[in-house]
């Protein structure tokens, strides 16, 4: 089973880091990358820049229009996440426990729906990032929960496919990098604190309405080619679409890159 | 045929353990153990019990499940969901394999899915009660007082996420065992607790919901063996069960311990617990379930109320209060200080407290409050607290024994209706 475990920190929650605190952090990312390699669990990771620098893309009357910032207000930021292949759910909250925040504010695991038709890594971020002078992004689908739970098994699957044309075509441009449904959130799991412990709850970390319901990642030249990609997902007619700039460091990559805490803060 | 009633429903709990692993499946499972009791129910009637009952009721609740899926149009579909492919499994009926299958690993394995933290609690709850206790929607719905499709859909949406998520039907591992065996126990606790004083409703004590808490101490019991905790927790339920009978008088109302009848008291249920509590309390210091075991244990020994070894108490509270601080436990070590030091004494640890930890919503902190205060001749302030307590109170049976007292008390001190508060 694949899974993606959600990173969340508190707004302002690395900013006051020292130079110290900072290499802690790097230091636990870097070592659970290096588990989850050892594990073969490793699929992928990414943070996301900051909040700051997201464009949504929405229908307003009738067109798909761009808006300055993230599509989810709150005080919990949505800053990263890992794509893992693991055995069950145990082994992968094991991985997910590792995650630095897992002990201050909060991490969630969600399975990935293998059905959706392009989960997978595909190309290698690195030479689609690097050589070919593209910047990465993720797209992220955010739906309101009350329209999700509307949705017949039909419904969705008709919002996939819908999704799989905008797919096909960024694969045919060598733009794709990967990218998956999640399942519903009900599914969920939450590894939260309490004091100093972890503890493991039923749900979904975030408590907004709006609900992610997949991502995909993109490389591109400009952030408004990757817009235009938005445009062409069944999201931005039903809810929104997030564009994000990214670092995403792919299965493939040699080595940990540096955990960039600027994205973080 | 009573006899053949409780056969089947022991042997019934092994085989759903069973089935779940080897049909991949909660429902499947649940279904074919259902149709497998049913022709056990024939079958042995005639035939005499199953030398092995639960591999009895295994494979043929496994052979109808397979017929299922054979005729079933989804089969395809549902075969490919199977954890455990048909091919591996014994191809004829034969003891000798079932035996092999270890079917106590596989009720331990239930108990540690059922209790898992990734799912919410109430359905940790309502999937131990059902799956491992054999509880029907229905009796689990009036236990918590909801609707059985409400109950239902809680077993339901649990079950999906086992699926979807893949929760693994395994036993943790050696260095996760600790904290999820507590969260096992938590669940345990929470039941027993529920019955034990259910919050809103009629009735003071659901004694099939005890039962089946009890029932379900024993199994972890006798699946993790030598466990203090596991040990301190079933004696904790044997020694309240134990008083079960003299908790409520003829008119249903509560009877607080001082004045319980002691010989209604089951003797056989506190000497099993208290064997359990000194087994427990040999492995060492005890733990918070330990603790509360052995405080029942010194109010069980009693042979009146006056009797009581409340030193003990307090000393046995003071030990709990710093091992899991909680207001309860707080709660009770003031009135257990109040018999030893006098009401004075207990009222201040109460009135501290109150104040520090927002315990103005709890209603048992408002009836020891009130029960001090009328020993001390305070009788304006008790009626107060009295009447604080009955207006947070959501069980009809304590709901009644509070409005006595406050009667009784109000007719002492002469104050007419609604005056005073």
């Amino acid at each position: 089973m694949r899974y993606m475990t959600l990173i969340y920190e508190y707004a302002g929650g690395v900013e006051g880091l020292s130079e110290g605190q900072h290499q802690a952090l790097l230091e636990k990312h870097r070592r659970l990358q290096q588990c989850a390699r050892e594990a073969g669990a490793y699929l992928g990771a990414s943070e996301l820049k900051p909040a700051a620098t997201a464009v949504c893309v929405r229908m307003k009357n009738g067109v798909p229009s761009l808006s300055d910032g993230p599509f989810v207000e709150s005080k919990e930021l949505f800053v990263g996440f890992y794509l893992l292949e693991c055995a069950d759910l145990d082994a992968a909250l094991r991985l997910a426990a590792m995650i630095p925040t897992a002990s201050h504010s909060g991490v969630e695991v969600r399975p990935l729906d293998a059905d959706c038709g392009y989960e997978g890594p595909g190309q290698s971020a690195e030479a689609l990032g690097r050589e070919g002078g593209k910047s990465l992004f993720a797209l992220l689908n955010y739906l309101d929960e009350d329209f999700i739970a509307a949705c017949s098994p039909g419904d969705m699957q008709a919002l996939v496919d819908s999704s799989l044309s905008m797919v096909r075509r960024a694969e045919a441009a060598g733009d794709y990098v990967t990218g998956s449904k999640l399942m519903p959130a009900a599914t969920a799991t939450t590894i939260s604190h309490a004091g100093d412990t972890q503890r493991v709850v039923d749900g979904p970390f975030s408590e907004a309405k709006e609900v992610l319901l997949g991502f995909h990642v993109l490389a591109c030249e400009s952030i408004t080619a990757a817009t235009d990609y938005a445009k062409g997902l069944p999201e931005v007619g039903i809810g929104a679409v997030e564009v994000r700039p990214i670092n995403y460091y792919a299965q493939t990559a040699p080595q940990w890159l540096e955990w960039n805490s600027s994205a973080l803060s | 045929m009573e006899q053949l009633g409780l056969v089947i429903k022991v042997a019934r709990s092994g085989a759903l353990a069973t089935l779940i692993r080897l049909l991949g499946d909660f429902d499947l499972a649940e279904e074919a153990v259902q149709e497998a009791t049913c022709r056990a129910l024939v079958d042995w009637r005639h035939n005499g019990v199953a030398d092995n009952p639960v591999a009895w009721l295994v494979q043929t609740g496994r052979r109808y499940a397979i017929d299922t899926l054979r005729h079933n149009a989804m089969a395809r579909q549902h075969q490919r969901k199977l954890l455990w492919p048909q091919e591996t499994l014994p191809a004829h009926d034969n003891d000798d394999a079932l035996s092999a299958l270890h079917l106590p690993d596989d009720q331990l394995r239930l108990i540690f899915v059922c209790c898992h933290p990734a799912l919410a609690q109430e359905a940790q709850v309502a999937l131990t009660l059902k799956t491992v206790a054999g509880l029907g929607v229905d009796e689990i719905a009036r236990a918590y007082l909801s609707s059985p499709k409400t109950i239902e859909q809680r077993l339901t949406r649990a079950k999906r996420k086992i699926r979807s998520a893949v929760i693994a039907y395994q036993v943790p591992d050696e260095d996760q065992l600790a904290g999820r065996l507590d969260a096992v126990m938590r669940v345990l606790y929470l039941i027993y607790n529920q019955a034990y004083t259910t919050l809103t409703g009629p009735a003071l004590l659901d004694s099939r919901l005890a039962e089946a808490a009890i029932y379900l101490a024993r199994v972890l019991n006798r699946l993790i063996r030598r466990h203090a905790e596991v040990q301190g927790l079933l004696a904790l339920m044997l020694l309240q069960h134990a008083r079960a009978a003299a908790r409520v008088d003829a008119g249903g109302m509560p009877v607080p311990l001082e004045r319980q009848e002691r010989a209604l008291w089951d003797a056989k249920l506190i000497a099993e617990g208290t064997a359990m509590v000194e087994k427990c309390l040999r492995r060492g210091p005890p733990g918070p379930y330990g603790l509360q075991a052995a405080i029942a244990a010194v109010h069980c020994r009693a042979s009146s109320a006056a009797e009581t070894d409340w030193t003990e108490i307090v000393a046995l509270y003071d030990l709990l209060e710093a091992m899991s601080p909680n207001p309860v436990v707080t709660l009770n070590r003031a009135v257990a200080v109040a018999r030893v030091q006098g009401a004075g004494a207990g009222l201040r640890i109460l009135d501290a407290f109150g104040e520090h930890k927002n315990l103005l919503g709890f209603q048992y902190y408002h009836s020891a409050r009130a029960g001090l205060l009328e020993e001390l001749g305070e009788g304006p302030r008790a009626l107060t607290a009295y009447r604080r307590a009955l207006a947070l109170c959501r069980n009809d049976a304590e709901s009644a024994y509070l409005s006595a007292r406050i009667e009784r008390l109000r007719r002492r001190i002469s104050v007419p209706p609604g005056e005073s508060s």
